[in-house]
């Protein structure tokens, strides 16, 4: 067992495709935790997913053994971090169990908004920051203009940064040397009262949960019963151990270690991230600062295509909550989509995360509506209801008034794209707070952004307009008043609750005919008009119609048009049937789709 | 197969799949350039032997043959006998069976139209189109309007009493005025029957690959419907009503032959591609033959029926037709008929829905029966499919 001196726990900073997960890899061939053989392309990221899109969703650790040229021999705990905006909270938690952090920079692209986020993230823990300049090799590589960005941009000292190349194995020595000599050991006492981080937790069928942790001070082994202090739960611990990768059973872990508890626990949610483990016996009087419980701010309906695959979507959706307590689900039913699922996420990407795996590993077709945000809504007797969906909005005459989540956006971008970036963020009832010019090619564009605006294709403008070169990242600020409406789009008088939308007065006119415009689009012409109208409350703003449709009959039906001619009914009848039925309309589920979609 | 007996008497319907040129908005099964052959005429005959045997058809009443094509004008009278003698011997014939022969202007004369009245025709359906050259120059018919005329004179003179027309309209281009003309130069001939079909363009037509290339306007809806009420109208003031969706007579000149379709009669098609109804088994079965006139004809010498499919109707299905046919015709969807066939509740399901989802001035509900107006007549697939959904 390691001391405590020889000890460094640190964490890897990178943009996506700026090479963390490759810098990973030859950290552990280096100091063989892996050999060659069993290597697998970016070992860490465990998930089909993450591997693919390059980012990590779930914290990772591996604990590696490094003799120093110093001769002596360094525990090194690698603590990998979700590298995304939605999961920031995960992020400074994983970063509060580290003393330091790499941060990787491509040397030809410099640095990129989702890494600066998480600098300020590692500054704000104290963390030592190595700065190291990846993909050295390439020539396209500009190192001292880079060096140059760090310290304008992060305001950090560049002068050692080392050049290295994940790819070639370039600088790896020279990183692993610098763990061990510029960040600092671990502090903390093995005999206080235990307190111990909850860095992350999942749940392994065969287990229970299992939780990352890292020890702060005292120490726990099997048969320690500890205490989760912010569920104030207690367990017998069965097993503690560390990641080698793979787990590896120990007698214990103390102060200064970073490893895995087993304790018998059957519920994720007990074991929330960022929440302090202690001795049930001998408590700590206080828990780790930084303990927050998180809250979903996005929200989107999911329906299953086809309706038979609903009992699947329910089961679907439980097992992706055993290893995700972040993310929530509630039964809805529409009556435009039929039964489906309100689901909450942290953000857009644990959005599309969470979509793509139901997809992808259970194989469902789903159908799913415009994302929305959450509103605190007080009401005239004064209650305060959080409502997230626009269907469960009161009446207005029973509102005072409607509060809305803003962000803070940081987009970096191109000079040439500023002038539309701003009329983007303009459009969307954004707020300027600071532009940043670095260079020509580098201005950092800062603003106040209703989340509303955001969740709506925001991403997708923000790309077109800079041809892919701007990237965003946000940080959740608070809750504001506005001045908001519930958009009701009827057909033929009826209201149709799945395209009921909030949105900010000014805008409601322009959403509206542009929804009533697709609609009119997109509905088949039918034996009646069909009229379809957007309206706040009894007045409607705007309006379109589909002409009645005059003439469907073949001219010649003889004896061996018949059936032909009943086949080609059938067929139009089933069409017909997986249309929605509103009053008398057929809405085909594309309409419904598109409107909510549109931009 | 049992040897049952039909109830009712049945129709013969005979194809004759060859023409002198194939019109381009045409999708029959019909084959351009060659003659009617002796082995076809042979194949025809057989198949007449075999089914009437099959299904016991000896004493079964035939009160309609129907020759259709193609051009079945292109047959010589002689053959035309024949057919109709074996037919003769292969069923039992009524003496006052109607007797319809499809004619081409551009294939008759006096003396055929005389032959083929002798041979046993009493019916003859004239293919006119229009009485317009232009329009019959855009259709690419082979004759004149003059010829077209000239036919139909011929064709009085020599006796016959039954004359229905064929007429074309809405195409694209086509004025309201042309239409009034061709209706007007019509009402002067004085068919006693006409058969009016709004032009629609079908896959696997020269009209369709013109359309798929911008060549040709596809036919406009909104000026279709306006010729086809208008026509309604028009036709209905010379003494023709409407007893389908694209038929008039006079009264009693209905075509015994065509009824049989949308009545859900039973009818035996043969030739090349004919479709046979039988209301024999459960809820009735239907065949087709193969549409190449070589491989029906190799069939037939090899001993065997040209059979391309067959296909035996649920109830469902059977009710899906009966509502999609009947609804073309004048009479309408009969709860009498209706309820005999599928039972009490099926008339009462249709007009709750009818009620329910079809606009007033469409439909014609009166005691016992579901019938269409004339601007329902336009609608009668989309009525079809809602009220059966």
């Amino acid at each position: 067992m390691s001391t405590q001196n020889n000890t460094r726990n640190f964490s890897i900073i990178a943009h996506i495709d700026h090479g963390k997960s490759t810098l990973a890899d030859r950290l552990l061939e280096y100091t063989g935790a892996v050999t060659e053989r069993e290597m697998k392309e970016q070992l860490l990221d465990k998930m089909d997913i993450e591997r693919e899109r390059g980012i990590t969703i779930k914290a990772q650790q591996v604990r590696l053994s490094y003799k120093a040229d110093d001769g002596e021999t360094y525990t090194l705990n690698l603590i990998d971090t979700p590298g995304h905006v939605d999961f920031s909270y995960e992020v400074s938690r994983s970063l509060s169990a580290c003393e330091g952090a790499l941060l990787i920079v491509d040397a030809s692209q410099g640095v990129e908004a989702q890494t600066l986020a998480n600098v300020y993230l590692a500054l704000d823990n104290d963390l030592e920051i190595i700065p190291v300049l990846n993909k050295i090799d390439l020539p396209s590589a500009e190192p001292e203009r880079v060096k140059d960005e760090i310290e304008e941009v992060i305001g950090l000292d560049a002068s050692d940064a080392i050049e290295a190349s994940a790819k070639t194995g370039i600088g790896t020595k020279e990183i692993l040397e610098a763990i061990v000599h510029r960040i600092p050991p671990p502090s903390g006492e093995i005999s206080r009262p235990l307190k111990a981080l909850v860095v992350d937790s999942w749940y392994d069928t065969y287990q229970g949960v299992i939780m990352m942790i890292r020890v702060f001070d005292g120490s726990l082994k099997r048969g320690t019963k500890i205490k989760l202090m912010a569920t104030d739960k207690a367990f017998d611990i069965i097993e503690v151990g560390a990641f080698y990768p793979n787990m590896r059973k120990m007698d214990s872990l103390s102060s200064g270690d970073v490893g895995y508890v087993i304790a018998g626990i059957k519920e994720l949610n007990d074991t929330k991230v960022g929440d302090t483990i202690t001795d049930e016996q001998n408590s700590a009087d206080t828990p780790l600062p930084g303990f927050k419980e998180l809250k979903p701010m996005v929200f989107s309906g999911l329906y299953p295509i086809d309706t038979n695959q609903y009992e699947d979507l329910k089961d679907a959706l439980e097992k992706l909550k055993l290893n995700d307590s972040s993310f929530t689900y509630s039964p809805e039913t529409s009556v435009a989509l039929g039964f489906g699922y309100r689901c909450g996420f942290l953000g857009l990407l644990h959005m599309e995360i969470i979509q793509e795996r139901l997809e992808r590993e259970f194989h469902l077709n789903l159908l799913t509506t415009a994302p929305s945000v959450a509103y605190n809504v007080k009401t005239v007797k004064g209650e305060v209801l959080t409502i997230q969906n626009p269907v469960d909005l009161p009446p207005a005459q029973e509102i005072d008034y409607i509060e809305e989540p803003f962000i803070i956006a940081s987009i970096h971008t191109p000079g040439d794209y500023v002038g539309s970036i701003l009329a983007l963020c303009q459009e969307r009832r954004g707020v300027q707070l600071d532009i940043k010019y670095l260079s020509s090619d580098r201005v950092i564009v800062e603003y106040e952004l209703p989340l509303n605006e955001v969740v709506m294709e925001f991403y997708d403008r923000l790309k077109s307009t800079s041809k892919g070169y701007a990237s965003l990242d946000y940080e959740m600020a608070d809750f504001r008043r506005s001045n908001l409406v519930k958009l009701d789009i009827l057909i033929n008088a009826e209201v149709v609750d799945a395209l009921s939308l909030i949105v900010h007065r000014d805008k409601a006119f322009y959403r509206g005919k542009e929804i009533a415009d697709k609609m009119k689009e997109l509905i088949p012409r039918q034996m009646f008009e069909v009229a379809i109208q957007a309206a706040i409350g009894t007045k409607v703003i705007a309006r379109a119609s589909v002409k009645a449709l005059r003439k469907n009959v073949t001219a010649k039906c003889y004896g061996g048009d018949i059936s032909r001619k009943r086949k080609l009914l059938e067929k139009q009848k089933a069409g017909k049937k997986r249309m929605k039925q509103v009053g008398r309309v057929e809405v085909p589920q594309e309409a419904f789709l598109a409107a909510l979609k549109i931009d | 197969m049992s040897k049952k007996r039909l109830n009712t008497p049945m129709g013969l319907y005979i194809h004759i799949p060859f023409c002198l040129k194939k019109c381009p908005y045409c999708a029959f099964n019909s084959y351009a350039g060659s003659e009617v052959s002796e082995r076809y005429i042979s194949a025809l005959e057989k198949e007449m032997e075999w089914l009437s045997s099959l299904f016991g058809l000896e004493s079964c009443a035939v009160d309609s043959i129907y020759l259709g094509g193609g051009t079945p004008s292109m047959l010589s009278a002689s053959d035309l006998g024949r057919l109709l003698s074996t037919a003769a011997s292969m069923f039992k014939l009524d003496k006052d069976a109607e007797v319809t022969i499809e004619v081409n202007p551009a294939t008759v004369n006096s003396e055929k139209l005389k032959g083929f009245r002798e041979a046993g025709i009493n019916r003859i359906s004239i293919g006119v189109q229009s009485l317009n050259d232009n329009k019959l120059n855009l259709l690419g018919r082979l004759h004149s309007a003059s010829e077209a005329i000239e036919s139909f004179r011929l064709a009085r003179n020599c006796g016959y009493k039954n004359i229905s027309v064929d007429l074309m309209t809405g195409l694209p281009g086509e004025t309201l005025r042309e239409l009034k003309n061709d209706l007007k130069e019509l009402e002067q001939l004085s068919p006693d029957h006409i058969s009016l079909y709004l032009l629609n363009i079908e896959k696997g037509t020269d009209f369709f690959d013109k359309q798929e290339k911008g060549e040709l306007a596809p036919p406009n809806e909104d000026i279709q419907r306006d010729f086809f009420l208008r026509a309604s109208q028009i036709l209905q003031e010379d003494g023709y009503f409407r007893y389908e969706t694209s038929n008039y007579a006079r009264p009693g000149f209905e075509s015994r032959h065509n009824l049989k379709y949308w009545t859900g009669a039973d009818y035996l098609g043969l030739g090349a591609g004919a479709h046979s109804y039988l209301a024999e088994t459960g809820w009735g079965m239907r065949w087709w033959n193969c549409l190449l006139p070589s491989s029906y004809c190799d069939a037939l010498e090899a001993g065997r029926l040209p059979l391309e499919g067959c296909e035996i109707l649920s109830r469902e299905e059977a009710l899906s037709e009966a509502v999609l046919t009947s609804l073309r015709t004048r009479g309408g969807l009969e709860e009498i008929s209706l309820e005999k066939r599928f039972g009490e509740s099926a008339f009462k399901t249709l007009i709750t829905r009818a009620k329910e989802l079809v606009p007033k001035d469409l439909i014609l509900l009166e005691a016992g029966k579901i019938a269409l107006t004339d601007r329902g007549a336009l609608m009668a697939d989309e009525i079809a499919m809602t009220i059966t959904r």
